[in-house]
């Protein structure tokens, strides 16, 4: 049966408005849309009680079994394509079967009615491809199918032969695996005198991806005549092992690194990656992103809660010259915004933190960085799975979701991507998460180690838990959305929203009580024990492998790799615009304007905990440098941050490494953050790192987070890299620009925050840092005028700056400053304007220079902030900062912003920038 | 019975029950939070408690509409014991997703006295979720609102937050509101952002006959302090100010 759902009247149909809205600016002409939905059962409902469940009685209307059939011309319908989790209809099939003790198949169809001259149906449908269905993962529905129940297939275990081309059975198995891995394998079961199952190929396969194990970073490098022994060991770690900090918990060996707040409680942070998924289904893409980045938090210690999700996004620049195949990066940005958005809120985390970013490069591969910043006990601060505890799986059901996201998320994409590999996206369902977040959290204590099932499934999650103590699995018993999947497709399933958990068997009852009052499932899925991997199914054993092998088994490989070189031309272009209209050109670009519209689309408050918002200031529309959540019942608070700019990254990899790293800081510390209680996050996408010129530049951009971080003394404390991130196409290949995400943590009291925006009138305005030189390259100025790669990149001497961030968190400690920015994206000028747009007051700033205006007013010279201090605490702070301050002018009365520049008068119309500035980016 | 125990009732995919708690906590009530679950398995009880919260967040994912599957379980398993509830004399509040549920379960406004359904909450104009702070114009006539006379600020963070109702089966509206989206002067002009989803009559907030029942979009729980303000300057006025009126009324009434 089926129940169709419509509004009584356009007037309630507001997604229907929005449609007709959209349509008519890309479609001309004068017509409606009007939406509905459908539900179909696979069994018959009381339709007394559907009513009441679906339909509103003051607004909508349902017809049943019957079309409701207002005026149109004709109607499109869109359905998921089979197997693909429609969250609303499991929601719809677990109440009818709680409430009715129904069991029902569920499938609900949106369905598009278009009246009164409408374009073609073509048109349309085209019209609504990616922006309201993505054909990866839903059809244009002609009829209903429910799931067939398949008969449980036969269970002969198979096996592999390894004899034959190894690069032929690597792609035709999805392994990712080189010739020298597979060679690896092919030596170890040759010991064994056996051949390989499926299994324990595929297990191989995860555990040695480079999602999971980083072979790249991890790999010894040749590099302009010198050899580098582990990158990563050489470079991140290294600079936290030699600062040693006080505040450091546990790092690098967890889901996300701890780093102590007070005396009781620990934080916990991590950021994540989801780019190839989100560019085939950025709506689904994006939600498991911010959906698995939770879990990381959930699976961090002994359980972290979670309280507050960061978003960072790269989209491409140019909607009408797309590559082939790909989405327009508006619409990946709407969807993307759309993912985080439905996942983020309805887990009830505030999203408090993140950027948008716009670059010509990112059109095939855009970028998703997701992260959870996480809080708990000091006792919870570490796991240890203990020999015979029970491996005891939590959550949703398992499905045919996601089958090889680990190894897929290591290859390119390419133009075809979107048709073949719909295996590898997953669509979340939040509520199923809550539920398991709500238990778990009620069941502190009751387990000896907690992790995530992420990329890899079953297979990760078990395979890490139990690299010490061995693992004993029996597949029968992981509960199934529907029959028929084959062993191996259990255990490398990403479904979504599972855990693993190690339980001592004395618990596992209560544990089982706790989990049932949440509705969240629970099975027993094996033991802890006996030191190799053994996999189990219906009695017979379908893989065995020893642990040491999987763990340490991997071939590395030594790198070549060459310098990057610098790409600036070194050369400035002339320029002879005028300021303002300069100024109007930046703020009215992407990366610079505000980015309220997304913003707003998050639930930024939930846990009232967010007392520095994302928007604030006089009218709740002004950008603040961090996020600041203050958790009850403490004095002390956390700053949050982040740094990232591909546009210098495409130019110079070191420069932009430490231009990233400066600009997290400057905001934590503009904000009032303490650079003694600070960790950094670094967050890698990159290029193809076959290519040696985008591995040199890894090695520079990894070399310079260790230089910076050594000379400030803030560790890094997690991290991740994403490699391999570009496109290929007939007519070649598009490479990401190198860019790294740094996300920053501070820990300080309460009392030193302060707005990013001016207090009042009558204070003095004070330029704070380095002196301003020519550093255009890359800059917001020089890419709205298409001189991009001209000029030089900023360059940052790291003792210089680090000295200068030590003495802004020192002034920060006395309370003298009553409002900072950090100079970025455009420079002084439009720093000073987003300052005066957040305001009640304006300001009067004269400036003498040897430099052309825009030179001044626009170089993004790193390590610079504008500071707001009173008159009569100038001395002060001058006798604090030494020479490093230089007054520029006063907060005044009114909306007034006027310059001064080498005795030339401008007057800016403020309520005109902040317009264009505000005009919005989706 | 220790009259200011407060009940927040918990649903899966509810998720502020903990500054609700914390917020009724530090107005004098004993919050407890208990999942509705476990209400029907009758290992807990509305009868011990003199005010119930129903708080903000997505239950059961707002899927079938917000609040609909809750307000569902309440018509065929609840309805009694609120009904006993309310008879009592006893408080109940409901926020944003909380709101939803009690015009859809047919508690507020009850227009009829037959708990039907005489209104609805549902998508914002713009359709899709915002978070903003909003200026509200306050009416005294709830055991909620007694007292403030001025233009409060309040949050609201929902998608589904349009007020709705039949004009011809509801003329006498004006009696059962109790907020109104406003301008920073008291101005209620309909429009965008200063009705931030289209409601009807910029209506924010609703009671019943009784006065003792509410229901609001905004969050007055996310505005319990000064320091959760998003400017320098916080008002006087808080939300706690409509938990501290519940505290009076339960003292001085019940």
């Amino acid at each position: 049966m089926f129940a169709e759902i419509i509004q009584k009247s356009s007037a309630f149909d507001s997604l229907g408005n929005v449609i007709t809205g959209e349509m008519k600016n890309h479609l001309k002409g004068s017509y409606s849309v009007r939406t509905s939905k459908v539900y179909h059962f696979s069994s018959d409902i009381d339709i007394d009680f559907l009513s009441e469940l679906l339909c509103d009685s003051i607004t909508d209307i349902m017809s049943v079994n019957s079309h409701a059939q207002p005026d149109y011309d004709y109607t499109v319908s869109i359905e998921k394509r089979p197997g693909v989790m429609d969250p609303e209809a499991e929601t719809i099939r677990d109440y009818l079967e709680l409430s009715l003790n129904i069991e029902t198949d569920v499938k609900i169809l949106s369905r598009y009615y278009l009246s009164g001259n409408p374009p073609d149906m073509i048109k349309t449908v085209e019209f609504l491809k990616n922006r309201y269905y993505n054909p990866l993962i839903e059809d244009i529905s002609h009829s209903v199918h429910f799931i067939d129940i398949k008969p449980k297939t036969d269970i002969t275990v198979r096996t592999v032969s390894l004899e034959g081309d190894l690069n032929e059975i690597s792609r035709s198995m999805t392994l990712s695996l080189n010739e020298r891995e597979m060679s690896a394998i092919k030596e170890y079961f040759d010991t064994l005198g056996r051949d390989p199952t499926d299994i324990e190929l595929e297990t191989i396969a995860q555990t040695w991806s480079e999602h999971c194990v980083h072979k790249t970073f991890n790999s010894d490098m040749e590099y302009n005549g010198r050899e580098i022994s582990n990158l990563f060991k050489s470079t991140i770690v290294k600079a936290t092992v030699d600062i040693d900090h006080p505040d450091a918990v546990s790092i690098f060996h967890d889901n996300a690194g701890i780093w102590s707040f007070d005396d009781e409680y620990d934080v916990c942070f991590k950021v994540e990656t989801h780019n190839h998924p989100s560019a085939l289904e950025p709506y689904g893409g994006a939600g498991t992103g911010i959906g698995g980045v939770i879990r990381d938090t959930i699976g961090t210690g002994l359980g972290f809660k979670p309280i507050a999700n960061t978003d960072v996004f790269c989209v491409g620049s140019d909607n009408d010259n797309i590559p082939p195949g790909t989405i327009k990066p508006g619409d990946v940005l709407k969807g993307i915004t759309a993912g985080v958005r439905d996942y983020g809120n309805r887990m009830g985390i505030p999203t408090v933190n993140g950027s948008v970013h716009f670059q010509r490069d990112f059109a095939g591969n855009p970028l998703v960085y997701a992260g959870s910043l996480g809080i708990a006990k000091k006792k919870n601060a570490f796991k240890e799975v203990r020999e015979n505890d029970m491996i005891v799986l939590l959550g949703g059901k398992t499905g045919r979701d996601g089958i090889h996201g680990a190894t897929f998320s290591s290859v390119s994409l390419h133009d075809q991507s979107q048709d073949v590999s719909s295996g590898a996206v997953q669509i979340g369902n939040p509520i199923e998460e809550k539920k398991m977040l709500d238990a778990i959290m009620e069941a502190d204590g009751l387990y000896s180690a907690i992790t995530d099932c992420g990329a890899g499934g079953l297979s990760s999650a078990v395979g890490e838990m139990g690299e010490k103590t061995g693992a004993e699995v029996y597949l029968e018993n992981v509960p199934l959305k529907y029959a028929g999947l084959t062993y191996d497709e259990i255990w490398i399933s990403e479904s979504q929203e599972r855990m693993v958990l190690s339980v001592p068997p004395r618990n596992f009852p209560r544990l089982k009580e706790i989990m049932e009052k949440h509705s969240t499932g629970i099975s027993h899925i094996g033991y802890f024990r006996n030191g190799d991997l053994i996999i189990k199914y219906r009695d017979k054993t379908v893989c065995e492998l020893d642990m040491g092998f999987l763990h340490s088994g991997l071939p590395m490989e030594m790198k070549k790799a060459a310098p990057y070189g610098n790409i600036a031309s070194g050369s400035d272009p002339d320029i002879n615009n005028d300021i303002t209209e300069l100024a109007e050109m930046i703020l009215s670009d992407g990366n610079t304007a505000s980015k309220e519209d997304i913003i707003r689309q998050y639930d930024y408050e939930v846990m009232a905990q967010t007392s520095v918002k994302p928007l604030c200031g006089a009218r709740q529309d002004s950008v603040s440098d961090s996020a600041v959540i203050s958790p009850p019942g403490s004095s002390r608070v956390i700053l949050l941050s982040n740094g990232i700019n591909p546009h210098y990254g495409k130019l110079n990899p070191r420069q932009m490494t430490f231009a990233a790293i400066d600009e997290a800081l400057r905001n934590l510390l503009a904000q009032g953050g303490n650079i003694n209680h600070t960790a950094l996050l670094d967050n890698y996408s990159w290029g193809n790192v076959s290519n040696t010129r985008t591995l040199g530049g890894l090695i520079e951009s990894a070399e310079a987070c260790r230089d910076y971080a050594v000379e400030l003394g803030t560790p890094f404390i997690s991290g991740k890299d994403s490699l391999n991130n570009f496109f290929e196409m007939g007519s070649g290949t598009i490479e990401i620009p190198p860019t790294l995400l740094i996300s920053a943590l501070s820990v300080t009291d309460a009392g030193n925050i302060r707005p990013s925006y001016f207090t009042g009138e009558g204070n003095t305005v004070c330029l704070l840092g380095k002196a301003a030189e020519n550093e255009l390259a890359g800059s917001a100025l020089y890419r709205a005028l298409g001189h991009e790669s001209e000029g030089t990149v900023p360059h940052t001497d790291v003792k210089e700056s680090s000295a200068i961030l030590a003495t802004v968190s020192r002034l920060n400690e006395m309370n003298l400053i009553l409002s900072a920015h950090d100079l970025s994206d455009g420079g002084l000028l439009i720093a000073l304007m987003e300052m005066v747009f957040g305001s009640d007051c304006g300001c009067r700033i004269a400036v003498e220079s040897s430099m052309p205006d825009y030179i001044y007013l626009f170089s993004e010279t790193q390590t610079r902030f504008i500071v707001e201090v009173r008159d009569e605490d100038m001395d002060i702070l001058k006798a604090a900062a030494g020479s490093i301050v230089t007054p520029i002018g006063k907060t005044v009365p009114g909306r007034e912003f006027s310059l001064n520049y080498n005795g030339t008068e401008t007057d800016f119309d403020i309520e005109k920038l902040k317009t264009l500035w505000s005009r919005g980016v989706l | 019975m220790n009259k200011f125990k407060a009940l927040v009732l918990k649903a899966h995919g509810v998720n502020c029950e903990i500054e609700s708690a914390h917020a009724l906590k530090r107005c004098g009530f004993l919050p407890d939070i208990i999942h509705i679950d476990n209400i029907l398995k009758g290992n807990a009880s509305l009868s011990g408690y003199s005010f119930m919260v129903f708080p903000g967040g997505f239950s059961y994912g707002d899927y079938t509409g917000s609040g609909r599957i809750v307000a569902s379980i309440i018509k065929h398993h609840l309805m009694d014991d609120i009904k006993a509830f309310i008879e009592e004399g006893k408080l109940i509040l409901g926020i944003c997703n909380g709101f939803q549920i009690l015009v859809k379960s047919g508690i507020l406004p009850n227009r009829n006295n037959d708990f039907s359904q005489n209104a609805s909450l549902i998508f914002n104009d713009s359709h899709h979720y915002e978070d903003r702070w909003v200026h509200l114009k306050v009416r005294a006539g709830s055991a909620f609102t007694s007292g403030i006379s001025t233009v409060m600020e309040l949050p609201i963070a929902h998608a589904e937050g349009k007020f709705v109702f039949a004009e011809d089966d509801f003329p006498d509206i004006d009696d059962y509101t109790v907020m109104e989206y406003c301008d920073s002067t008291g101005n209620t002009v309909n429009h965008y952002p200063v009705n931030p989803n289209g409601s009807m009559k910029n209506i924010a907030a609703i009671r019943d006959k009784t006065g003792r029942i509410m229901g609001m979009m905004p969050h007055p729980e996310r505005f319990y302090a000064d320091h959760l303000y998003y400017g320098i300057h916080s008002p006087s006025l808080t939300g706690s100010i409509i938990f501290d009126n519940a505290y009076k009324y339960i003292k001085e009434e019940l």
